[in-house]
């Protein structure tokens, strides 16, 4: 006869284990086999189904509602624990919750920078295709191709689905109405931008906006700038005082998380090159090219065919240029961390920063975890008795284990809800103080908050797991009797810790000491000219341009205006050249850096000439011949008398050198000084192939600098009102050089902050609990007649000994570390060994301080009072 | 003196009727019987387990059945004390009853 159902008999061994023997459950069968006698199969088998319903009902009440009583149970006593111990509870939720906002600002940034150009649809299969030019063997790196390489290969190859073309373009000058900006972020590309890539339509025609020459499609956030809530369809903005665009499409604001940001999209047709793209050179790149590929598509088959387009395309112009010719594929994603030092790439991430990050939110969790392991088994001399009364009343271990991590769990959980906040809150300047991009929007991400939650239960456990079996290891006999010392336990284990965070906090301390220092060393070092109250004036137009001298006449009368010359690049932003110079062996090649410069160029930088004169208008010859050299490119050359020698390159076939500049620093200090020269922009009028300034430098005296920016200002505006006035300072621009290192220094002094917040809350707790130990000692001491202050040292010796040890260990970590930062730099500060002392001196004072108001407290405290208990 | 439950009186008193053939079935089906009403399994075992914590009964394992699964059978015996629990309810319902001077159905209020 058919047996009772199979599924349901295990759910009830389950619930009846009966050890083993089910006796219930042949019960159950028995009776089962009465009724299926009786009334049928159907009947037994429906019978004992819901005999085995209600028995999961009744389990499910027996084993969690009790549970829930038992939890809320716990919840009051750890209230209760909480109100009785407010301070340390405080002290230790705001470290916790200190670290877990900064992990969710690492997890925020880790995930923006993980997710780079991951928001197109295709991102798998789009490749950027970038180009090699091997010269005799060695690679020459560009990032761009030939404009022609993308249509070529669609011809070529029919398996590429499409390609775009995509020319990032200088900031444009875009004017709507009164609406005028230089607008950063613009690119020409082709029309399949809007397929290939993510980027969603909200109006406009997916076929059509880009199509036309003189289209241009705008993100929503430009559109706003321009027509407000108008509709920008059919408008028209001009740019750059010449060219009307037609705005055909707008874009959803693309996320910030892409290495080629766009706000502006104009059409490929629109570029003067465009119709001749077709012919232009594969070695002669310009702008990038993307190809959208198929799924799962084998490169291997792709470099199969590439000889054949080799042969057609690249072969003539092999021997013109001596260089071969390779492709190189770089994956969407892969492109913002890629190392291989192409030309002309876009500013890319840096992988150190993403892992000096990630560390970072390592460590500070770990301290801070540190801190709640070090106060729970602190505390738990004061628990011993409670445990062991719990044990006593029949808890057994593994519930006193659940009930301890629950704790650690619940603190964490309200330390969550509170980070979350902050993080809200200081959001905004942490991106501005870090450069950073994150979107508060990202704090609702799903994967976020998952993974916030999940390093809630990760610290829960992890600062608790230690405490939990710790504590619930106490044997109830010990733990009940007088015999229990208490707070012996574990003291060491918290000493260790503490010294452990402070070995942290000491190692950061020294080099965020020595990031300032290095930095105020390189904002302070002379430079060789005087970088302070020198303004940079953009110059764009031709027309301008050709008036510029009468400008420059203008500004130099004014009192406050010292002098003032055009040029191209300026210190910081120097450009380079390959020119003919006289050896001992005839004329030799060399790449070396160029400034262009204007009349009065040198005076106005500042810089010194040692040898021979500067440009001087009364030489007409300056401007095709006149060379201006550096000493070290004097020493590179080995010139002995160096003015007069040869230079050539173009129209400069008999430049001469004229003078001599000092060294001065036109790069920044990361790099040795380097061989460079001067060499004179042309006018317009001069009709000499050549370039043409795009700065006026002016130095100013300094005083009343904000007048006489007004007035330049006013200047400008009646002189070319087509332009606005827009201008930078010198110092500002070359100490934008350090941003990098300025942000790292920043962030290892947020970094450095923390630190010391999270050891100190540790070092206040440890101190608390050993003064609390100690009071009979201590009204013992001052029976016998110690001074508050010789027991305040006592009480200090046991913190000053673990400070001592962490600064030992912390300083040659540090050293390392500073090492590897310095490296990086050709000019640095030496390790300067009073920053050590003052870490070592700073950390004892904060120490001192920080354990004396416990002992303090204790010290004061009438001795009668904690002696009349024994 | 501890009092029996109604309940755990008619438990006590099938299993005492039973003699050696008190097991979980048995039991609730002469329960129900005597009743005339279906005990739920759920009530038996309790009812049950709460009598052997009371050391009313004790119970031990005996031999198995084809029809049980080739599971054993959990038996109940009365202990001393549960036969004295019997007892001693009894004695006392009877004392009840007998200070009753008459039995009318007027003296109950509707």
């Amino acid at each position: 006869m058919l047996g009772p159902p199979r599924l349901t008999e295990r759910l009830l061994k389950r619930i009846f284990p009966d050890d083993g023997i089910f006796t219930t459950i042949g019960d159950l069968e028995e009776v089962y086999h009465n009724i299926a006698e009786e009334k049928g199969i159907d009947r037994a088998r429906l019978w004992y189904r819901v005999q085995a319903f209600k028995s999961v009902l009744s389990y499910i009440k027996n084993h969690f509602l009790w549970s829930i009583f038992m939890f809320k149970n716990y919840l009051v006593f750890t209230t209760r624990l909480i109100k009785r111990d407010k301070f340390h509870y405080f002290l230790n939720f705001l470290g916790l919750s200190t670290g877990i906002a900064c992990s969710i600002i690492i997890m925020m940034f880790l995930r923006n920078e993980l997710t780079y150009d991951q928001h197109h649809e295709n991102a798998e299969n789009i490749y950027r295709i970038s180009s090699n030019y091997l010269t005799s063997g060695k690679p020459l790196l560009y990032a761009t191709t030939s404009p022609a390489l993308g249509p070529r290969l669609k011809e070529e190859y029919p398996e590429i689905k499409d390609f775009v073309r995509v020319l990032p373009l200088p900031e444009l000058l875009f004017r709507q109405g009164d609406r005028r900006f230089y607008q950063e972020r613009i690119v020409f590309a082709d029309s399949s931008i809007l397929k290939v890539f993510t980027y969603p339509l909200l109006q406009g025609d997916m076929e059509r906006c880009l199509k036309d020459p003189n289209s241009i499609v705008l993100t929503q956030s430009l559109a706003r700038r321009y027509f407000g809530d108008e509709n920008p369809l059919g408008k028209v903005i001009q740019v750059e005082n010449q060219d009307d665009l037609i705005v055909t499409g707008v874009i959803k604001n693309p996320p910030r998380n892409s290495h080629v940001p766009i706000e502006g999209i104009i059409s490929y047709s629109s570029w003067s090159m465009d119709e001749l793209a077709l012919d232009v050179s594969m070695y002669e790149p310009s702008g990038y090219t993307y190809i959208l590929l198929p799924e799962k598509y084998n490169l291997a088959t792709f470099y199969e065919k590439f000889p054949a387009f080799y042969q057609k395309y690249c072969k003539a112009d092999e021997e013109l240029y001596g260089q071969v010719y390779k492709l190189i594929f770089l994956k969407l994603k892969d492109i913002h961390y890629n190392t291989v030092g192409f030309r002309f790439e876009m500013p890319l991430g840096s992988r150190s920063y993403l892992y000096a990050f990630f560390f970072i939110g390592i460590f500070i969790l770990i301290l801070a975890s540190v801190n709640y392991v070090n106060m729970a088994t602190a505390r738990s001399s004061t628990r011993v008795r409670e445990i062991g009364m719990k044990k006593v009343l029949g808890s057994r271990r593994k519930d006193l284990t659940f009930q301890l991590l629950g704790e650690s769990l619940l603190v964490s959980f309200v330390a969550m809800i509170f980070a979350y906040g902050v993080v809200l809150l200081s959001l905004t300047p942490l991106n501005q103080r870090l450069d950073l991009n994150l979107e508060t929007g990202m704090l609702l991400n799903l994967v976020l908050i998952a993974a916030v939650f999940g390093l809630f239960i990760l610290i829960g456990i992890l600062s608790g797991i230690y405490p939990a079996f710790h504590l619930s290891a106490i044997r109830p006999v010990t733990a009940i009797s007088r015999e229990f010392s208490s707070g012996r336990t574990g003291v060491r284990i918290r000493r260790s810790l503490v010294a452990f965070q402070f070995v942290i906090s000491i190692g950061v301390v020294i080099i965020t000491l020595f990031m300032n220092r290095q930095i105020e060393f390189m904002r302070n070092r002379d430079l060789g000219f005087k970088k302070e109250n020198v303004v940079s004036i953009r110059l764009r137009d031709n027309d301008v341009i050709q008036k510029i001298s009468t400008f420059k006449q203008e500004l130099i009368r004014h009192p406050d205006i010292i002098s003032a010359a055009t040029g191209i690049g300026q210190p910081g932003n120097p450009t380079t050249g390959l020119y003919k110079f006289e050896g001992r062996d005839g004329m030799e090649d060399h790449n070396f850096w160029v400034l262009w410069a204007g009349f009065d160029f040198i005076q106005t930088l500042g810089a010194e000439i040692v040898e021979g004169r500067d440009f001087n208008p009364s030489f007409s010859t300056d401007r095709q011949k006149g060379i201006i050299v550096n000493e070290t490119l004097v020493r590179f050359m080995d010139w002995d008398n160096p003015i007069g020698k040869r230079v050539a390159q173009g129209t400069h076939t008999d430049g001469q050198v004229i003078g001599v500049v000092k060294d001065f620093h036109f790069a920044s200090l990361h790099n040795k000084i380097e061989p460079m020269l001067f060499r004179m922009i042309t006018r317009p009028e001069d009709n000499l192939p050549g370039s043409v300034p795009s700065k006026l430098m002016v130095r100013l005296k300094g005083q009343s600098l904000t007048e006489t920016m007004e007035w330049m200002k006013d200047r400008w505006n009646q002189f070319n009102p087509n332009r606005p006035f827009v201008f930078s300072f010198l110092d500002e621009s070359f100490d934008r050089l350090y941003d990098a290192d300025r942000r790292q220094n920043r962030l290892v002094k947020i970094f450095s902050y923390i630190c010391i917040i999270i050891s100190l809350l540790g070092l206040l707790g440890l101190s608390s609990f050993t003064s609390l130990r100690r009071t009979k000692e201590v009204a013992l001491r001052k029976v016998l007649g110690a001074s508050a202050t010789q027991i305040v040292l006592i009480m200090f010796r046991e913190i000053f000994f673990l400070i001592v040890v962490a600064i030992v260990v912390a300083i040659p970590v540090s050293l390392l570390f500073i090492d590897m930062w310095l490296g990086k730099f050709a000019y640095k500060t030496g390790i300067n060994p009073v920053l050590f002392g003052a870490a070592a001196i700073g950390a004892l004072l904060v120490a001192f301080f920080t354990a004396s108001y416990h002992s303090i407290k204790v010290a004061q405290t009438n001795p009668a009072n904690n002696l009349r208990h024994e | 003196m501890k009092l029996l439950s109604r309940p755990e009186e008619l438990f006590l008193l099938s299993i005492w009727r039973l003699q050696d053939n008190a097991y979980a079935v048995t039991i609730r089906d002469q329960v129900n019987k005597i009743t005339g009403k279906t005990w739920s399994f759920g009530a038996t075992f309790v009812t049950l387990e709460r009598l052997v914590q009371k050391r009313y009964l004790i119970s031990h394992l005996s031999e198995s059945t084809q029809k049980r699964g080739g599971r054993s059978k959990r038996m109940y015996n009365l202990t001393r004390e549960g036969i004295r629990a019997l007892l001693d309810i009894k004695k006392l319902q009877e004392s009840m009853w007998d200070d009753i001077p008459r039995l009318s159905l007027s003296a109950v209020k509707k």
